[in-house]
């Protein structure tokens, strides 16, 4: 139950910090969802949506779908660190 | 002794969910990937709402705040902005002199700068943006078209629109962390490449020998007469051959309002 707050409170967040807040507001609340949420699948879609709506071609130092990469390895690290971790 | 027997189904079921939702992020990612208008074309008129609500709402609050400044603050800042104005009108009337000799020259010459604009209202901008782009309430059905330089403050160029759609285009700022532009720097001209460095800031390595002042202007190779940028620091190592340089953009890309699209 407490999880699915968490959950929901995270989703509410990323999705105002996408709208209106600077990327690296977005940057930390992903990194905190998918350390204190179990499996935030999500973070990755938030990343997909960051690049739809901000990316361009040239990237970010040339490397497209930046924010894509970042979400999906902060949340791969984040799950295999939460499992070898007590909370 | 009797004990549970131990069952994996739970971590079938883990191992499953985990499946699916790799298999339905994979395939959101793929439909980005091969049809990149999709989505943007979904989302930007949902999220052109928020961000002018936004808008709306902030300039309200800064109203409000500059209703609740002292008095004695306005008639000091206001008399200070007067005597601002009065000395930058001398300049101003120059300016628009050489503007209008520039303009005739070309013409003469069978060229002219003079274009269609289209004013365009930022919705979203750096830092939001974490790629230095800034999303316009203006595309395609206004004339927009990728490739369109991007004006700041009248003269400023600042970038040029990457992607436009029905009512709305994403311009890609030359400050992108990472972008090349070729540029010209100070009234000789000396081509060179600036790097962004986000933000509306550049550098560039020179030879040590170039003669580039702080103040220098930097433009591109363009028709139109503009400033790209303004020389901030030279900074010179005695041991290296080339200096670097480092400039940013006259215009402040966090408080721009509205810019200006060239439309071809």
């Amino acid at each position: 139950m407490i999880q699915n707050h968490k959950r929901l409170a995270f989703n509410i967040a990323l999705i105002l910090s996408l709208l209106y807040l600077p990327w690296w507001a977005g940057a930390v609340i992903v990194v905190s969802a998918c350390f204190l949420v179990e499996n935030f699948y999500e973070a990755v879609l938030y990343g997909i949506i960051s690049d739809v709506l901000y990316g361009t071609a040239q990237g970010w130092h040339g490397l497209p779908y930046a924010s894509t990469i970042f979400a999906a390895a902060v949340f791969l690290v984040a799950s295999t660190l939460r499992k070898r971790m007590a909370w | 002794m009797t004990y549970l027997r131990r069952t994996n189904r739970g971590s079938k079921v883990n191992l499953a969910k985990t499946a699916l939702a790799i298999f339905v992020l994979a395939l959101v990612f793929l439909v980005n990937l091969l049809f990149p208008r999709f989505y943007p074309s979904l989302f930007y008129p949902v999220t052109s709402l928020f961000w002018r609500g936004e808008s709306s709402s902030v300039g309200f609050l800064v109203y409000m705040g500059k209703i609740v400044q002292s008095k004695y603050g306005l008639v000091v800042e206001n008399r200070r902005l007067r005597d601002e104005i009065a000395s930058r009108d001398a300049s101003a009337y120059l300016i628009d002199s050489l503007k209008g000799e520039n303009e005739r020259l070309k013409e003469t010459l069978g060229r002219t700068a003079k274009g269609k604009s289209v004013l365009g209202v930022i919705l979203s901008r750096p830092p939001v943006s974490p790629y230095d782009t800034l999303v316009l309430d203006v595309g395609a059905k206004d004339g927009v078209q990728a490739g369109d330089k991007v004006f700041a403050n009248g003269d400023v160029l600042i970038g040029e629109i990457a992607e436009a759609y029905g009512s709305q285009s994403k311009a890609a700022l030359y400050s992108t962390p990472g972008r090349v532009t070729e540029v010209l720097v100070g009234t000789t001209t000396i081509a060179a490449e600036a790097t962004g460095k986000g933000g509306g800031n550049f550098s560039m390595r020179l030879p040590a020998a170039s003669k580039v002042a702080k103040g220098a202007a930097v433009s591109l190779p363009h028709i139109r007469s503009h400033v790209f940028g303004v020389v901030d620091a030279v900074m010179l190592d005695s041991s290296d051959s080339l200096m670097t340089v480092l400039f940013a953009s006259p215009a402040n890309i966090n408080q721009l309002r509205f810019v200006e699209v060239d439309v071809r």
